[in-house]
This record gives C-alpha cells, structure tokens and sequence, in this order.
C-alpha cells in the first residue's frame, strides 16, 4: 500500500484529507507543523508527500527545500496545498520541484485523482 | 508659631498627596472603563474579520521588520530565522548588526550562506555609515545591514533608509513575535488610511515554552519579580495603552514591537539617537508633526498578545531598566515641553502630557514624599489614624482591583494562561504587590528622576529593552 | 468571577470538543455518501442550542472545500433550516450576532436570504453594511451588484482591501457594472483610482481605449497611477506612447508606475529613456527603472550593463544591484 505523508496545521482539514485519500487506498500520516513533517518523511518514506505552504516551525517551501536537498529524499514526488493561489507563489512552489499545486478552497475528489495520477505514474 | 506654620504645610501636602490620589485613580478607572467596551468589541471583531482574508489578498501593504542587534551572537541566528517564518504575504527582515564587537556578523553570514549586495538605499535619515548590506541566496526576504555603532535608534534609522516597503515594524534583540503578528499589526493600517502608528501589546516569556518563534505553552514563571510584572504589563498594555489610545492620544509604543508608515516617520526627521527612550520620544514627535500639519491621523493600538519578551528577573537589572525608562519619559516629555497644556495639540495637549507629565513622571517623587509627610502627620497627630487608616484600605482596594480587572479581562478576552492555578497564583501576586513591590518601582523610578535631572547613573552596558 | 468565567469557558469548550470529536466522523461519512442525508441529520442530532457552534464547526468546512464535497455540505445546512436561524439572528440588536449571521449566510449561499441580507447593506453600521456586501459578493448575486458597488464607493466610511476582494468575488463579470461609477461625481478620486485597480485585475480591455484617452488628461495623480498601472497589467501596446511620456512627468509616483508598466509590456522602444532614469533623484523611480530594463529583454539588458560603468553614482549603484539582484534569481 502506497504511503501519503500530509502536513497541515488545520485539523479539521487534515482529518478531512487523511479521510479522503485512506478511502482511496494510502496510508496516510499526518503532521501538524513543518518540522514534524520532515521527521515524518525521514522515518516513513513516502510514496508521495502532500505540503501546506503555510505552517508553524518550518512553512512548506523550506520543507520542500529540504527534502529536495537530500540525497534520498528528493525523488519523493510533492504535491503542495496553499491558501494563496497568486501566479507568483505558483511558479515558486514549481520551481522549486513540487509536482503539482492545490489552491484552497479545493475539491477533495480532484485532490485523490491527482493524488493518484502521481503515484501510479 | 512655628510649629503652627509647619502643622499647616504638612497638611497642605497631606491634601496635595489626597487629591493627587483622586486624580491618579480617577484617571484609571476612567481607562479601565474605556478600554473594557473596546476589548470586547475588538475580541468579536478578530472573530468576525478572517485575516486569512489579507494574507490571500492582493492589496496588503508590504511591510519591513526591523531587529537591530548588538552583540548577540548568541541568539542572533535564531531570532532571525524565526522572524523569516512569519505569516505575511510580502515583507522584508533587515537584521542590522550595530557596531557589534563579537561574532554577530560572522554568525549570520555562517548560518544564511550570505553574500555582500550592491543594494542602494536613499540616505533620507542620517545614520551612522552602512558599510556593507548583505543578502541571502537561500532566503530571499533576508537582508542584513552592517554599519558602524550608533545605538538602537541609529540602528532603526539606517534600516528605515535601506527599507523597500510603505511599513515598517520595529523589535527588540529578544522580542518574540508569533507568526500571525503581522498580520494583525498591518490591518488597523490597511482599515484606516489615516493610521500612522500602531502599537502592539508585549506580554512576558519568561518560562514559557517558546521554541522557533512558536509559543507553545504559556505558564507564571516562578520568579517573584517576573509575576509581579506580568500584572503590571497587563495593566499597562491591556488598560493603560488601549485607554489611551481610544482617546488618540497614545504617547508610547513600545520599541520591542510597534509598526509605523514609513513616509510619516520620515517626514518627521526619524528616530533621534539623543535619547534613551527613543521609542516614546518618536511618538510623541508624531502627535505633535501631524497636529503642526494640520492633518488627520490616528496612533492606533492592538490588543492582541502576539509579541513576547524576557523581563529581568533579578532586581539589578530590574532597577535599572525602570530608571532607565523614568529618564526616557522624562526626556521625551521635556523635549516637546511646548505640547503641554497646549490646546492646539487636542486631547493630547491637555490630557495626556499633563497626566503622564504629573503623574507618570513625577508620580514617585508625590508617592514618596507622601509616605513621608503621612508617616510624619501621624506621628505628630495632624491627621488622625482612622483617616489614614481609610485612606491606606481605600489605596490598597483600589490597587487591587485595578490589577485583578486587568486579569478580568484577558479571562474575558485573550485567555492566554491556560492552567486556572496560573491565575489563582497572578489574582494573589494583584494582591501582593502593593506590598513592597509597589514602593520598590516607586523608588527605582525616583532615581530615575533624579538621574534625568542632575545627571549620573552610570549605566554601565546599556541592555536595550523597553516598555 | 474570574473563576466562575473561567469555569464557564472551560465547560463550553469541553462540550464544544466533545460535540466535534461526535460531529466530525459523521460529517465525513457523509461527504463521501457514505450515509445519506436524512440518516446523517438522525446521527448528528444538532439541538437548537447547539446550532450556535455547528454553523462555527461547518465554516471550516465551507472555507476550504469546494466541488461536490461542498454541495454535499451546503445540501445538510439547507435541511437543517440553518439559513432562517441566522436570518432571525440579523434582527438582533447586538451588531456582533449580526455579523456573525451575515458571514454564515455568506457561506451557506441560499437565495432566498438575498432580500434579508439586502436590508443589512442599508444599515449605517459599516460593520454591518460591509459584511452584508461580504455575503453578497460570494454569494455571486449579480442583480445586487450595483447596489454592493454603490453603497461601497459613496458611503464615508471605507476600507480599500476589504472593498477590493468584494468586487473581486464578484468575478471578471463585474468590471463591465463597474466602469460606469468613474463617470459619477460623488466618487472621490481614491476610489476611482481603485475601480480602475480592479480592472486591471480582471484585465478588462475593453477599457482601455477610454482609459488611454482620459489618462493625459487627469490633473488626479491617484488616477493616473491607477491608469498606468492598469495599461500595464493589460499590456495594451498602444499605450506606449503615453507611458513613455509619462517617465517625464513630475511625480515620481507616475514616473516609477511608467517605468513600471513599460517593464511589463516590455518595450524596447523606452530604453533610452529608462537608462535616463537611472540617474533619476528618487531612489524608487531609479530602482524601477532598472528593474524594467531587465525585464524589457537584451536591449534593456545592455542598458543595465552599460549604467554599471557610468560617470553617475546613483546610475552605477542601482544598475550594479539590480544585475546582482537578477541573477540571485535565477
């Protein structure tokens, strides 16, 4: 079973996903704050890694930074999840390697299909 | 005879110390009221307003966040980097290396991979020499300015000079800002294009958890001192400055966390570096240059605890600091004398420096000559022990319940000390205070006083901080 | 009392959680149709005293879903008669209740509430008036427009940014509705200047030819920055002509707005001039400047690269930046 690693700091939110994508078949562990995230993909190795730019302790474009900076990390495919939808902040999260880019208020249904379209690739 | 004429002279400062009393109080309660009705409304104005709403928008007002810093090579790197993880859609931090005789410098430049930048600014201030401006290629909202040493307020005026954005927000080496600040700091800007100034509340971080900017459990220090003044900063920020400021006549943002419109403070000449409480000083000169140019304009202030300091915990430090403040009240009141009393200058003229010039500032020297003259009066029978005795309770009640309404109203608004004993232990400390801690701060400011008029002190290394 | 009121907000945050940790999986059983709606509204059991906290618990919802989850969503509220609870609520006397209600109707979208909401937007409470306007904008309510539109720009009281996302919210439809308020005299100079901020956020170029014409014209600097700004955002090429002349002007607000502009459409034809300004007295407008050489493309590039050994300090300063700026970048 592929393995999902979500990093949100709004509960409510984070249940909702890890809801949605566990009916569609991953194994999803949560972390509430960037720092934690990180620790979380270091020891779970995820098939794929789902960033909410902004978060406490590190924000989702130095997690991103991070992961791709590590040798074995940075072939772990990075969806990020953002709030501001500005062509800016778009093209900075793909420059700088995430694959895809959710805008808030988004579609559950939309998020697995691209969830899935990345990982069975 | 005589003894008849000093009789008569000890009661008339019996009589001076009662209504100096009255008025003092008066004038408290008066801001307790005040400020009770604004709170709530402020509280079910946060819930209503989605601040997410500014931080999606594309109309914010970008704003520069300023930490000078002055041999700090210790906590330099990490105060910065918490301040790069702040909540805002675009702003800049400028970490201005003042003159530093340690590693400040080489701290930053090791832990941001920094490289020197061609960066111009307009010298629309005078400053001390920049000599280098360094950015980072790994965080593009750092910018690091090193110049010759020229103290706090130089160090703000050469940030001012280098600054790209319309606001501007000033810390302390040691505040602690929560990644939200910003966000709540800019919008009284961004409601009311008159606002010039806003000043934000400074809560007390001694033991509480605070890691990487984040608070994540605030508790009472067991320090005595540090409890004390966490009643006394709830006073002052939740009553003292939201009264004051509904009146639009707030004369002090504290220099560990208040936010300015640029072109208003540069208009205004910047910060002077002639004066310890430069921070005070500004915002005085700001009432009086928008009340010169005849224009309309608010000094605006946030109740939101957003902004956190270490306070002194041992009376040295302690005393110093609040001599230290004394002489800047002193000092900002004295250069624009011509304020008080001065219609022209509205609510501020005749309210506000009249009391912060009477009882702010020489409040300790009536508070101690009272003491005395009381003591003295007793003693020799001129006023009769039942009076004072009345006298005492009634001063005594009146501390109390102006502190404990202060804590009344962070239950009723921000909440922050989760643990109902944390409050139990803040409601006895109220109590408490009166006795001894009370004559202590009288006695420090006293000095300050002194110090402010007939020179001396010795202030040995300044450690920056204020109120 | 400080017992007793913390007391009490413990209580109601307990009972608060508790009715979460009991809503939550039920809410998400049914956005996946998992359950249908009469069996989740059995399953939730929402008392009349809980209304108050379910429509604060479904918020958060509302706010960040969209698609069929967010139908699935706003579906439940409609059954559970949510909408008359928070139109009653908007005859209150206390202004917050009434806030609150105009948000939740904001959120819950239902047309019928439109007239009540309607009424809110009269009121004299800006509070009031601008939240009403909130609801409206995304409920999507074009018919109201004119009326949002109005109230915002006459009344005395007024917020920029929270004016701004309304008309935003209304979608690109908006900005034809909205052109006709430049013409109206009661409108200050500084919303004006706004409205035309707005359409060049929806690039709406049918207005360029007016805007082109009136923007020589104004003595309003507010305006025609906001002009400027907007043929830029358009990048309407027969604009350049006036912008090029406008790096002449007086203000420096307009000069760095034009070089701004020129920047964005990318005209070679405004390098000279541009390199001219690199010299320019304002740090701003030489900061510009130079920025729009860079991005007009080789032409402008060259220009920079020359400024770097020019006679003038301020020239060489901000080209050297700039250049280091650029490929800090990269």
């Amino acid at each position: 079973m592929s393995r999902i690693v979500v990093a949100e700091d709004d509960r409510a939110i984070a249940r909702l996903i890890k809801f949605k994508l566990e009916r569609g078949g991953y194994q999803v562990d949560v972390a509430e704050d960037g720092a934690k995230a990180v620790e979380e993909i270091n020891k779970a190795r995820p098939d794929l890694v789902l960033l909410d730019v902004m978060m406490p302790v590190l924000n989702g474009y130095q997690v991103l930074k991070k992961i791709k900076e590590d040798q074995g990390l940075k072939d772990i495919p990075v969806i990020m999840l953002t709030a501001r939808g500005q062509e800016k902040d778009i093209v900075k999260g793909i420059e700088m390697g995430s694959l895809d880019y959710i805008v808030k208020p988004f579609r559950p249904a939309e998020l697995l299909a691209r969830v899935n379209r990345v990982i069975k690739r | 005879m005589f003894e008849n004429f000093v009789i008569k002279i000890v009661l008339l400062f019996d009589i001076v110390a009662v209504i100096f009393f009255i008025g003092l109080n008066g004038t408290y309660i008066f801001m307790n009221i005040l400020a009770f009705f604004n709170i709530k409304n402020y509280v079910s104005e946060l819930k209503a307003v989605d601040l997410n709403r500014i931080f999606r928008s594309s109309f914010y007002l970008p704003v520069t966040v300023i930490s000078p810093a002055h041999n700090e090579e210790a906590t330099v790197v990490s105060s910065a980097k918490s301040l790069l993880q702040l909540k805002y859609p675009e702003f800049e931090v400028i970490v201005v290396n003042d003159g530093s005789t340690d590693n400040t410098l080489a701290e930053l430049i090791k832990a941001f991979n920094l490289k020197e930048t061609p960066r111009t600014y307009a010298k629309k201030i005078n400053c001390q020499e920049i000599k280098r401006i360094y950015t980072s290629p790994d965080y593009a909202e750092l910018v690091v300015i090193d110049k010759e040493n020229g103290g706090k307020a130089d160090s703000l005026n050469a940030a001012i000079n280098v600054s790209k954005y319309p606001l501007f927000c000033t810390l302390d080496a040691d505040s602690i800002l929560e990644r939200d600040s910003l966000l709540y700091i800019t919008r009284p800007f961004t409601e009311d294009p008159r606002v010039v100034a806003v000043g934000g509340i400074v809560r007390i971080g001694n033991s509480c958890d605070i890691r990487e900017g984040e608070v994540y459990e605030v508790s009472v220090p067991p320090s005595n001192l540090a409890r004390f003044q966490i009643i006394e900063y709830l006073r002052a920020f939740l009553f003292g400055r939201v009264g004051w400021s509904i009146l639009n006549s707030l004369l002090v943002i504290s220099g560990a966390f208040g936010s300015y419109k640029k072109s208003v403070v540069i208009a205004a000449g910047g910060y002077r570096t002639d004066t310890i409480g430069e921070d005070m000083e500004l915002v005085v000169r700001l009432h009086q240059f928008m009340r010169e140019q005849k224009q309309p304009y608010r000094i605006n202030f946030i109740p939101d605890p957003v902004c956190w300091t270490e306070v002194p915990e041992d009376f040295a430090t302690l005393g110093k600091q609040r001599s230290r403040w004394q002489q800047g009240l002193k000092e900002s009141i004295f250069f624009h004398i011509k304020m008080l009393a001065n219609p022209f200058f509205g609510v501020v003229g005749t309210f506000a420096m009249p009391f912060f010039f009477v009882f702010e500032l020489f409040g300790p020297f009536v508070e101690f000559f009272g003491y005395f003259t009381f003591a003295f009066s007793l003693y020799f029978g001129i006023v009769d022990y039942l009076f004072a005795f009345y006298f005492f309770l009634a001063s005594l009640v009146l501390g109390v319940v102006l502190s404990v309404g202060s804590l009344v109203l962070e239950e009723l608004s921000f909440r922050r000390y989760p643990h109902l004993r944390d409050l139990i232990v803040l409601f006895f400390y109220a109590f408490l205070e009166n006795f001894g801690y009370r004559q202590l701060h009288a006695w420090w400011r006293l000095k300050g006083l002194k110090n402010s008029f007939f020179g001396g002190g010795g202030w040995g290394d300044m450690k920056r901080k204020g109120l | 009392m400080i017992i007793y009121l913390r007391l009490s907000f413990i209580r109601r945050s307990t009972r608060q959680k508790k009715l979460r940790d009991i809503w939550e999986p039920i809410i998400l059983d049914y956005l996946s149709t998992e359950i249908n709606l009469d069996k989740t509204i059995k399953r939730l059991n929402v008392s009349h005293h809980d209304l108050y906290f379910f429509t604060d618990f479904t918020s958060e919802y509302l706010g960040s879903l969209a698609g069929s989850e967010y139908e699935q969503l706003i579906k439940l509220l409609k059954k559970l008669n949510l909408a008359d609870f928070e139109v009653k609520k908007l005859r209150r006397r206390n202004v917050w209740i009434r806030v609150f209600a105009l948000n939740h109707l904001g959120l819950i979208k239902e047309k019928r509430t439109i007239p009540e909401i309607k009424k809110s937007l009269k009121d004299s409470n800006p509070l009031i008036f601008y939240a009403a306007a909130e609801a409206l904008s995304s409920m999507q309510d074009a018919d109201s427009f004119d009326e949002v539109a109005a109230t915002l720009l006459v009344r005395p009281y007024w917020n920029k940014i929270r004016t701004a996302e309304i008309f935003l919210k209304y979608g690109r439809a908006a900005a034809a509705r909205l052109v006709k308020f430049l013409d109206d005299e009661n409108i200050t100079s500084d919303r004006k200047a706004l409205v035309i901020d707005i359409l060049g956020e929806f690039k709406a170029t049918e207005m360029a030819e007016e805007l082109l014409r009136l923007g020589p014209r104004t003595d309003d600097v507010n305006i025609k920055v906001s002009i400027i700004k907007y043929l830029g955002k358009i990048t309407y090429l027969n604009a350049k002509q006036f912008l090029i002349a406008s790096l002449d002007d007086e203000d420096w607000v307009v000069r760095g707005q034009a070089a701004k502009s020129l920047g964005f459409i990318g005209v070679p034809e405004a390098v000279n001039k541009l390199a001219f300004l690199l010299k320019d007295k304002v740090w701003w407008v030489r900061y510009l400047s130079a920025q729009s050489l860079a991005n007009i493309g080789r032409e402008g590039w060259a220009r920079l690269e020359q400024a770097k050994h020019s006679p003038d300090k301020f020239a060489r300063d901000v080209s050297a930046q700039i250049i280091s700026e650029m490929r800090l970048n990269v």
